[in-house]
């Protein structure tokens, strides 16, 4: 940690100075305490009777401990099927991205491509469209594809195909390609490996990391993901969140109770919150050197 | 052509040599041919046809037509654009003015933290992690006219805010539920560029006398500045394209006060099926955000270039 940053030591024998940095101090704490309190909430309803959960004012401790309401929870949605789902299409997302953007970040950054300005602008420039304006043209594309006339609706490759279109990422491999020192493969090429083998055996093993910072930010998006599926995909391949979207909000209501609801929103928020607090220095490097990406 | 330092193995005749930087060369583009492909078929393929497709008259069934510019007069004439256009531009004002700042005061308040950094910063951060469907139930919860946050609010006297039930607040509630979700990971960006700033510089300024507030104005705030630039022009672009929040929470309601511009493209197509009128707005919304973008890639590459 740091030594000091705005307010020193010295700073804080001034009263006024000692004053601000109590208020900040509270005014940090209350911050923690709205964005924590809610959360904690939602475990512990999933907890109660749903009479208790409705009651008014809101209470957060259950006055008793019902677990049944969990198994409850994990009944009423068939969870083991859809987060299978959900595995399934963050596998085949992953997998068919990670080896499509390396090749071509490894091509643009290492091999002499011809034509390498125009092909780095042709991807350079897909950063600047804003994903969800596309939406309609999109799931149209999906629905008959260019020269092929393929329909792809309903199928994981609707899902899966696009994904591998990721500007960001190819760039972020791109960058890290090229502070490789030359050398190396130079070496490898001298022994007569192919360009294949130099790709396969010493640059993927390389990237591990920024593969890694990838898949933790691959598996939140994808988990998250509700509405693009609920578009594209049909309900035996929903993943987990449309799954929940739809018994929450659009199958009847009544049948699942609120208490029953938030076991759910427990269930479906502790696989990405395990991932978070497992790989946080990560995830916190991950978003600071890339820039974005929440 | 470039001069390359010839490696020890590479003692062949120019023929033989360009056949093999030939060879090289056909098989970069080998690597590269997928890639094209994808981002062809889903990035600029799509394009194309969006705006292919706001000429036509799409249905899906008969053949599709040309309608010169019919579509573009049909969403123009739409009387709910108006709404639309006023109701995204409400959703990015408030977004300015409660999600543009928060995020910078809450990462120089955790800055300055003696201890606890890590918490604090997880504590933000972790609704960001989250399945935007817990967050938008949630939150739904806590909106309720006896939900959590009237109670909250009850106890310093406020009593009984519509939430979402208001035409007034619906908007508000939107941004304030967004905000909470989102602001965790921009802190995030904020804490970074203040870590970049040396000890040193504070430790100067303090010597030659400059105050907590001048240290503030002078130091910290030009350190972030690039940090601001940047995110200014995401968030503008990131909430010029809301729609999921309040597609879920209040169905564009009540009385569509929270239909935003993508929600109408979103009804043009899936409610009413119309892809034309769909995808002449697509491609004219489309044009106003590339420029967004357009200005933070000029930007973010002045940033990269200090």
């Amino acid at each position: 940690m740091r030594g000091r940053s705005i307010i020193s030591d010295f700073d804080m024998k001034r009263p006024a100075v000692k004053l601000g940095y109590v208020l900040s101090v509270l005014s940090l704490v209350a911050v923690a305490i709205f964005m924590i309190y809610p959360l904690l909430w939602v475990v512990l309803n999933g907890f109660k009777t749903e009479k208790e959960a409705l009651q008014f004012p809101p209470a957060l401790l259950p006055s008793e401990w019902h677990f049944s309401y969990y198994i409850e929870a994990w009944t009423s949605l068939n969870f083991a099927k859809y987060m299978g789902n959900t595995l399934l299409l963050f596998s085949g997302f992953m997998i068919i991205k990670i080896i499509i953007i390396t090749l071509a970040a490894y091509s643009l950054a290492v091999l002499q491509v011809p034509l390498k300005k125009g092909f780095i602008l042709y991807f350079l420039a897909t950063l600047m469209v804003p994903g969800m304006v596309l939406m309609i043209p999109n799931y149209l594309t999906l629905q008959s594809l260019p020269i092929l006339g393929t329909n792809l609706l309903g199928t994981y490759w609707a899902y899966w195909l696009p994904g591998a279109a990721d500007g960001f990422g190819l760039f972020l491999l791109y960058s890290f390609f090229l502070g490789i020192p030359k050398d190396l493969f130079e070496a490898a090429r001298i022994d007569g490996a192919s360009e294949f083998r130099v790709y396969w055996q010493i640059m993927l093993p390389l990237t591990k990391p920024v593969i890694a910072t990838l898949i933790i930010f691959g598996f939140t998006y994808v988990w998250k993901d509700f509405f693009w599926p609920l578009l594209i995909l049909k309900n035996e391949n929903w993943p987990i969140a449309t799954a929940v979207y739809s018994a929450i909000y659009k199958t009847n209501m009544g049948r699942v109770g609120v208490n029953v609801q938030f076991g759910i929103l427990t269930l479906i928020t502790i696989p990405p919150m395990a991932l978070f607090l497992f790989f946080q220095r990560y995830i916190i490097q991950g978003i600071t050197f890339s820039g974005i990406k929440g | 052509m470039e001069m390359r330092p010839s490696a020890p193995y590479d003692t062949v005749g120019p023929f033989k040599r360009r056949l093999q930087r030939s060879r090289k060369k056909i098989l970069a583009l080998l690597f590269l041919i997928p890639a094209v492909a994808i981002f062809g078929i889903f990035l600029w393929y799509p394009i194309y046809l969006g705006i292919k497709i706001g000429f036509v008259n799409y249905d899906l069934v008969k053949d599709p037509v040309f309608v010169g510019m019919d579509n573009y007069k049909t969403v123009l004439n739409d009387p709910l654009l108006g709404k639309a256009i006023w109701n995204t531009t409400k959703y990015m004002a408030y977004g300015l003015v409660i999600g543009y700042f928060l995020p910078i005061l809450v990462a120089v308040w955790i800055a300055e933290m003696r201890r606890y950094q890590n918490f604090f910063r997880m504590a933000v951060y972790i609704p960001a992690v989250l399945p935007g469907i817990a967050i938008y139930t949630l939150w739904r919860w806590m909106y309720e006219p006896q939900g959590l946050l009237n109670t909250w609010l009850g106890y310093i006297g406020i009593h009984g805010i519509p939430w979402i039930t208001s035409g007034t607040w619906s908007m508000f509630s939107m941004v304030l539920m967004d905000t909470w979700a989102g602001f965790g990971s921009t802190a995030i960006l904020y804490i970074a560029a203040l870590g970049a700033i040396s000890e040193e510089t504070y430790e100067a300024a303090e010597i030659d006398g400059a105050g907590v507030w001048k240290r503030i104005f002078h130091i910290t705030i030009p350190g972030m500045k690039n940090v601001m630039l940047v995110l200014l022009v995401l968030q503008l672009i990131g909430s010029a394209q809301a729609f999921q929040s309040m597609f879920v929470v209040t169905e564009g309601g009540p009385n569509n006060s929270t239909l935003t511009v993508l929600y109408l493209i979103y009804r043009y197509a899936f409610v009413y099926f119309k892809f034309g009128p769909a995808a002449a707005l697509g491609t004219l919304f489309f044009i106003t955000l590339a420029s967004l973008s357009a200005i933070y890639m000029l930007l973010n590459r002045k940033q990269e270039g200090l």
